[in-house]
């Protein structure tokens, strides 16, 4: 299986052999992954496999909590 | 606490409050791309109609799924090259909904068109099922159009959907905003749904609503001739969508489809591009399941559930006046009946070029007022014996006076643009003709007259007038009052 991790640095090693250790505890062994640097997600990150999309990025985090801060804010009104 | 504590502290509030739930979404990748029509391969979880992101505010439709991958329709302008990253976003095409959109102009996406912020919070999707037979009441509420003609002799009702059908340039919008000019304090809501137009013509149509103050209670939905054709596929089902929020809030709502011939070539346009078997003129087999599902979503609702009501006027350019093309026949069938707009007549000076011979209303009788049904009784024979005699005459035969009363009718039939009449007007105008008094007037001065006599009335008799138009009826002792009336104001007319 290929898998895509797209992250937003910074990231030392320590951070992919992490990476690398819930993957395979999640996949098991027979997966290739790829690490993308991606600055656009502001922080931490996606990850692309088996046609799934996990997104744990900051810059998704904060457009729901925004979504969620206007949608407040209307009922309040 | 002042204003920006306040503010400090609600923020304050959401933030501790917020939970992040990760975002799991179905992805694939873009293998092809042409002519906004675009094939992914992956996506395995996602559904029919499901709106697909492919980043940098790039969206697409899922249109059609099978085991190789999914067919996805562009939303937006652009290409896209093979490998793109495509995203289900678990969320079906919707629009947002709620007051804040009357007097505005907005995409079948609900994204404002005319500059100005919009917020919505309550959603409806684009497609929804019609209301059960059970929902529904009959239709037996009038709509009146302010357009005589209509009013008097193809009536319609609340909930009915009425076709109107001519060729390119005969008025066939000037009716549906007329229509709309005609409901302005009669708490109906209006929808202008602009289909494949072009933006010159939605922005003048616009102006024209704006000018006559009907966008206080008209929003537009608007996918132009320059929009990706899924978008102009969408827009009658997101207007829709939102009109029917109105129509289950209670309010009695009405919508113009302008025009369901472009939404056809739409749809086939994404058909054809998705290689789907094509049929009569190219056409996909599922155009006229395409205009029924959205036609039968207009209706009048039972009292239990709220008593709302959608009326619809999809508008169908034929092509040389041909009505037995495949989707005019299609759209005549699905609809309650038709007002047909005649090229010859429009030259002719008819205005609104109505053919009442071929127009038809088939549930608005039981829906008309009762002075109008009292007074236009027998206007549709009266006419179609003029035509009848006019073919006689071409012969040489003698018509005797009956082409001098058809002549007349469709001289009183001539409405100026941006004349509407109230129901009592249109009462005193067939009111007149009925008692003759218009039989002294030139042809070519009638319409002088009835404006000269209309403004008579408003000024010596607006209580009558009052009268009738609060009733909804013509008593006896009125139309002799009216009758009396507009036979002073003629007289000292002719």
């Amino acid at each position: 299986m290929k898998i895509t991790v797209r992250y937003a640095p910074p990231a030392d090693e320590a951070f992919f052999e992490d990476f690398r250790a819930g993957l395979s505890r999640a996949f098991g062994e027979a997966f290739d992954v790829v690490f993308v640097e991606d600055g656009s997600l502001l922080g931490g990150f996606c990850v692309y496999a088996d046609g799934k999309l996990f997104d744990m990025s900051l810059k998704t985090r904060l457009d729901d909590l925004s979504a969620e801060i206007l949608l407040a804010s209307e009922n309040v009104k | 606490m002042d204003d920006r504590n306040l503010v400090g502290e609600f923020l304050r509030e959401k933030i501790a409050g917020y939970e992040f739930r990760p975002r799991v979404a179905s992805y694939g990748k873009v293998v092809s791309f042409s002519d906004g029509v675009t094939f992914v391969e992956g996506l395995r979880d996602v559904g029919c109609d499901e709106i697909i992101d492919f980043g940098e505010n790039r969206y697409g439709l899922a249109f059609e799924l099978s085991e190789e991958g999914v067919g996805v329709v562009m939303l937006t302008p652009g290409s896209l090259i093979p490998g793109t990253l495509a995203l289900g976003t678990g969320h079906i095409a919707d629009i947002g909904v709620g007051d804040a959109m009357i007097g505005r102009v907005i995409d079948p996406l609900g994204r404002p068109l005319d500059g100005k912020p919009l917020r919505l919070t309550k959603y409806r999707h684009d497609e929804s099922p019609a209301p059960k037979i059970t929902d529904r009441s009959p239709v037996n509420r009038a709509f009146p159009t302010g357009i005589l003609a209509i009013d008097s002799m193809i009536p319609i009702g609340k909930g009915q959907r009425e076709l109107i059908v001519g060729d390119r340039r005969t008025g066939k919008t000037s009716i549906a905003l007329s229509a709309i000019k005609n409901q302005k304090g009669r708490g109906v809501i209006c929808v202008y749904c602009t289909i494949g137009q072009r933006a010159a013509e939605t922005v003048r149509i616009v102006e024209e609503l704006r000018e006559s103050d009907a966008l206080d209670y008209t929003f537009v939905v608007a996918a132009t001739a320059s929009d990706p054709a899924a978008l102009q596929y969408l827009a009658p089902f997101a207007a829709t969508g939102a009109a029917e929020y109105f129509m289950y809030s209670g309010n009695d709502v009405m919508i113009v489809y302008d025009d369901l011939s472009k939404h056809a070539a739409a749809y086939r346009t994404i058909s054809l591009l998705l290689k789907r078997p094509s049929g009569r003129e190219a056409y996909p087999g599922d155009i006229f399941y395409l205009h029924s599902r959205l036609l039968e979503r207009s209706a009048q609702l039972s009292r239990n559930n709220g008593g709302g009501s959608l009326t619809a006027f999809p508008i169908i350019e034929t092509q040389a006046e041909d009505v037995s093309a495949y989707i005019p026949t299609n759209v005549i069938s699905i609809t309650d009946g038709q007002i047909y707009v005649s090229t010859s007549l429009f030259l002719g000076g008819q205005r609104p070029a109505i053919n009442v011979g071929l127009s038809v209303s088939r549930t608005g009788g039981a829906a008309q007022q009762k002075q109008l049904k009292k007074l236009s009784a027998s206007l549709r024979i009266e006419l179609s014996r003029m035509r009848e005699q006019e073919k006689f005459a071409r012969y040489g035969g003698n018509t005797g006076g009956d082409m001098a009363e058809g002549k007349l009718l469709n001289s009183l039939l001539i409405q100026p643009k941006d004349t509407i009449y109230s129901a009592a007007e249109e009462a005193a105008i067939l009111a007149a003709y009925r008692c003759g008094a218009f039989s002294s007037v030139p042809l070519n001065r009638i319409g002088d007259a009835i404006t000269k006599m209309l403004a008579d009335l408003h000024e010596n008799d607006r209580a009558l007038l009052e009268n009738i138009e609060a009733s909804g009826n013509i008593t006896d002792t009125n139309l002799d009052a009216l009758i009396g009336a507009v036979k002073r104001h003629l007289a000292s007319y002719c």
